[in-house]
């Protein structure tokens, strides 16, 4: 009895699977036909600069790299996955080791220096100069592959290069930063969007009178990964200032320097146009201020362009209404904002660097980085991000992304890079501190030299001068 | 008829006691013992011994991928001069006093509330244990919600009791905020405290605060003159471990103000850690460690003492 019932659910299930396995079969025909004719036939290796007859076959190249819900790399990954485009062309599988942000630093010095599991590596413009050492010079396969290197902002290759000017790194992915701004706000009160930091100033304040329930402009003052150091070095860099010269002392704490700081600071405590509570806030609550209605402006990553456009990320009246410009400037000096890159790299102790160096030159190049751009088909991983100038320039990147790229574009023109020293880590620990210092009450002028002479002490401890 | 009773001779006889068998040979205790002590020697033994030996060496992880020179003892007379550590040994110095003294007083308060065991008392001193099993990170993220100056349910309720301190930036502000990561530690430890206290209370003897009564002492001259002194050994053992809970904090500090306002709730835990995952200085890291683990060892000592003699 049982045996019968069995047999005959068995035969029914056969029954109702038949036609679905017909369809399968089908459908998978289409798919082997679409997948052959349609990117392949559209694209050869040589559209991406890679070798022609897979000349790496079967070869893994292990990528170690963080962060992979960031939208770009989430679409990276499908585009390098067993059967993708990629895999099709180089006959390459490419590993993606997803570490936390927090130990990728510790743990891509740890593999530079002892290990030889991966191959290529992504790292953040600061943490560079520990790990350069132990990173290949990709000069003559540039030279080889005639990889347009001045397509990117000259901040980014100086980020990806080392002290002798080699370059160990592609840029693969970067931000620059820009004002977001109320596109209601401003044309109620008709006010001309801010070009320097002391025009900011003002805007605020008009905003504050005219409709007292909202902040001028949203800023980050606590002590977070070095978050509110962004916004301060533009003004310094503005301003003529540095944070080190070239012999690696600390001259931030010169008249520019302590002008330029003090600015900085007036924001919160004299001016008062940012929420008082900003000595606690860093990226994520600075950019709520602006997606709740509660700032009319702030200057961040052009990367959260994506979340101000969308509705669940943002209030009713923000949505679409948020507009964006490059980045401010200072008033009578220059605008030279900081840009954040992510190069892209080879370990000196990789098992693969000649596929490696395929994978490089897929991810990086500007067709792919275009087609992630624009995009959008999966609102979770739309991202805005593109590191060519071409591709910022490009008419289809533009039309997905509201027209940002183009403004990055403009804005990483003058934008420049974080100190490239070793020692980097520790210097940013000095200065974010210093900095909520000042934003909670302590002197500008004494803490900066404070700062200053602590920032000298541990240039000298790590030997960079006597 | 009666029956024959046995002799305590024969009932020795005929059921022998059976004594445990002897192994004269260790080798199976020393079988049984040895995976647990492999696994504690490469775990516990292994890695204190490796950092103690690094404490003594320069290796600074962006240098080089393994320790450097010995340089004696640099590291810990560099602790001595290093502004950042005397900061935080003064922030955990700090901590430890708000905290301990406010959990202590907040602990014996709920436990002289409760003490009673009526049906209400029964059921509030369950809901006692819960604040405890909050992890301390929820416990971080949650107060920092809480205490928001714009949307925050404490701080607007703050802000309603004493206006003045509406819209008060409660991270802002150096004290405030080492009051406030001391109460989101409170907050879990006081009500564990508390039920403590209800213990000792009740195995105090009745006789005693009756016989004060009889004598006409008030309730304060009772609290003072007999509650309090039998109950000291008691918060002399608590106030002891939640001096090693206040040394360790690190959870609230990262998750809640990451060290600030500028480094004023930089603990001793939360620095050795930015010396050594941020600067990546592991040699001065493992140095200040030791200090961390000496001034442990010194209140854990006590704290064991105190427990073996009962007092």
């Amino acid at each position: 009895m049982i045996e019968t019932t069995t047999r005959s659910v068995t035969d029914r299930s056969a029954a109702v699977r038949r036609p679905t396995l017909q369809r399968s079969l089908m459908l998978s025909l289409l798919g082997v036909l679409a997948g052959s004719f349609a990117p392949i036939s559209a694209q050869s290796a040589a559209t991406y600069h890679l070798k022609a007859g897979k000349p790496y076959a079967g070869t893994t190249v292990k990528f170690l790299i963080c962060c992979a819900t960031a939208g770009q790399f989430a679409q990276m990954i499908k585009l390098t996955a067993p059967g993708s485009e990629f895999e099709k062309l180089t006959g390459i599988n490419v590993q993606w080791e997803n570490t936390p942000y927090e130990s990728l630093q510790q743990k891509e010095l740890i593999e530079a220096t002892t290990g030889n599991t991966y191959d290529a590596v992504a790292w953040v413009d600061s943490w560079g100069e520990a790990i350069k050492p132990y990173l290949t010079s990709l000069n003559s396969r540039i030279a080889a592959d005639k990889i347009n290197m001045k397509d990117y902002p000259n901040a980014y290759i100086e980020a990806a290069s080392d002290k002798d000017g080699n370059v160990i790194g592609i840029p693969f992915r970067g931000h620059p930063l820009v004002l977001f701004y109320r596109k209601d706000v401003f044309s109620a009160l008709k006010l001309p969007v801010p070009k320097t930091w002391q025009a900011l100033i003002k805007t605020s304040q008009t905003i504050e009178q005219k409709m007292p329930s909202m902040t001028g402009v949203s800023m980050i003052y606590k002590v977070s990964a070095g978050q509110n150091l962004f916004n301060w070095v533009s003004m310094l860099w503005g301003n003529g200032g540095d944070i080190l010269d070239k012999n690696g002392h600390a001259i931030f704490n010169s008249s520019k320097g302590v002008e330029a700081t003090q600015t900085y600071i007036d924001i919160l405590r004299k001016y008062k146009i940012t929420n008082p509570a900003a000595t606690t806030f860093a990226e994520p609550e600075a950019s709520t201020e602006l997606k709740q209605g509660r700032a009319a402006m702030w200057v961040g990553w052009w990367w959260y362009w994506a979340q101000f456009s969308d509705p669940k990320a943002v209030s009713k009246d923000v949505l679409n209404n948020i507009g964006f410009a490059t980045a401010p400037g200072w008033a009578g000096g220059t605008t030279a904002n900081y840009a954040l890159v992510w190069p892209l790299g080879i370990f000196k102790n990789a098992k693969n660097p000649d596929a490696a160096w395929e994978f490089i030159k897929y991810v990086t190049n500007t067709k792919i980085q275009q087609q992630v751009a624009a995009n959008r088909s999966i609102p979770a991983e739309a991202d805005n991000t593109i590191v060519t100038f071409t591709g910022m320039r490009d008419a289809k990147v533009n039309a997905a992304n509201g027209g940002i790229p183009k403004v990055g574009a403009s804005a990483l023109k003058t934008a420049r890079t974080l100190p490239q020293v070793k020692t980097w880590a520790e210097l940013q620990s000095v200065l974010e501190i210093g900095i909520n210092k000042m934003a909670t009450g302590a002197e500008v002028k004494p803490t900066m030299d404070q700062m200053a002479a602590d920032v000298d002490a541990i240039q000298k401890r790590a030997g960079l001068y006597k | 008829m009666a029956l024959p009773q046995p002799s305590v001779s024969s009932v020795l006889v005929a059921r022998p006691v059976k004594k445990p068998r002897q192994y004269r040979s260790g080798s199976l205790r020393w079988m049984l013992l040895g995976p647990g002590l492999i696994v504690i020697a490469l775990t516990v033994i292994y890695p204190l011994a490796a950092s103690f030996i690094t404490s003594f060496r320069d290796w600074r992880l962006i240098d080089s991928p393994t320790p450097g020179p010995f340089v004696g003892a640099a590291n810990y007379t560099r602790a001595l001069t290093d502004a950042g550590f005397l900061n935080s040994l003064g922030v955990s110095a700090i901590y430890m006093v708000i905290s301990v003294c406010l959990t202590l007083l907040l602990g014996l308060g709920i436990a002289l509330l409760l003490q009673k065991p009526t049906p209400l008392n029964v059921f509030a001193r369950t809901l006692l244990i819960f604040p405890f099993a909050v992890a301390p990170v929820l416990k971080g993220f949650s107060w920092r919600f809480m205490l928001n100056n714009e949307y925050g349910v404490y701080a607007k309720l703050i802000g309603a009791i004493i206006p003045p301190l509406n819209d008060y930036v409660w991270l802002g502000h150096q004290l405030s905020a080492l009051f406030v990561i001391a109460f989101s530690e409170i907050w879990g430890w006081a009500p564990l405290f508390a039920l403590m206290f209800i213990g000792a209370i009740g195995s105090i003897p009745a006789e005693a605060t009756e016989a004060a009564k009889v004598d006409g002492a008030t309730s304060i001259q009772i609290f003072f003159k007999i509650t309090l002194p039998l109950l000291a050994p008691v918060i002399y053992i608590v106030a002891l471990l939640k001096i090693i809970s206040a040394f360790k904090m690190f959870d609230q500090i990262a998750i809640m103000t990451g060290g600030g306002p500028g480094d004023s709730t930089q603990t001793l835990y939360y620095y050795v850690y930015q010396v050594a995952f941020r600067n990546l200085d592991m040699g001065y890291a493992s140095a200040l460690s030791y200090i961390l683990v000496a001034i442990m060892a010194v209140i854990s000592t006590f704290y064991v003492r105190t427990l073996l003699k009962g007092d």
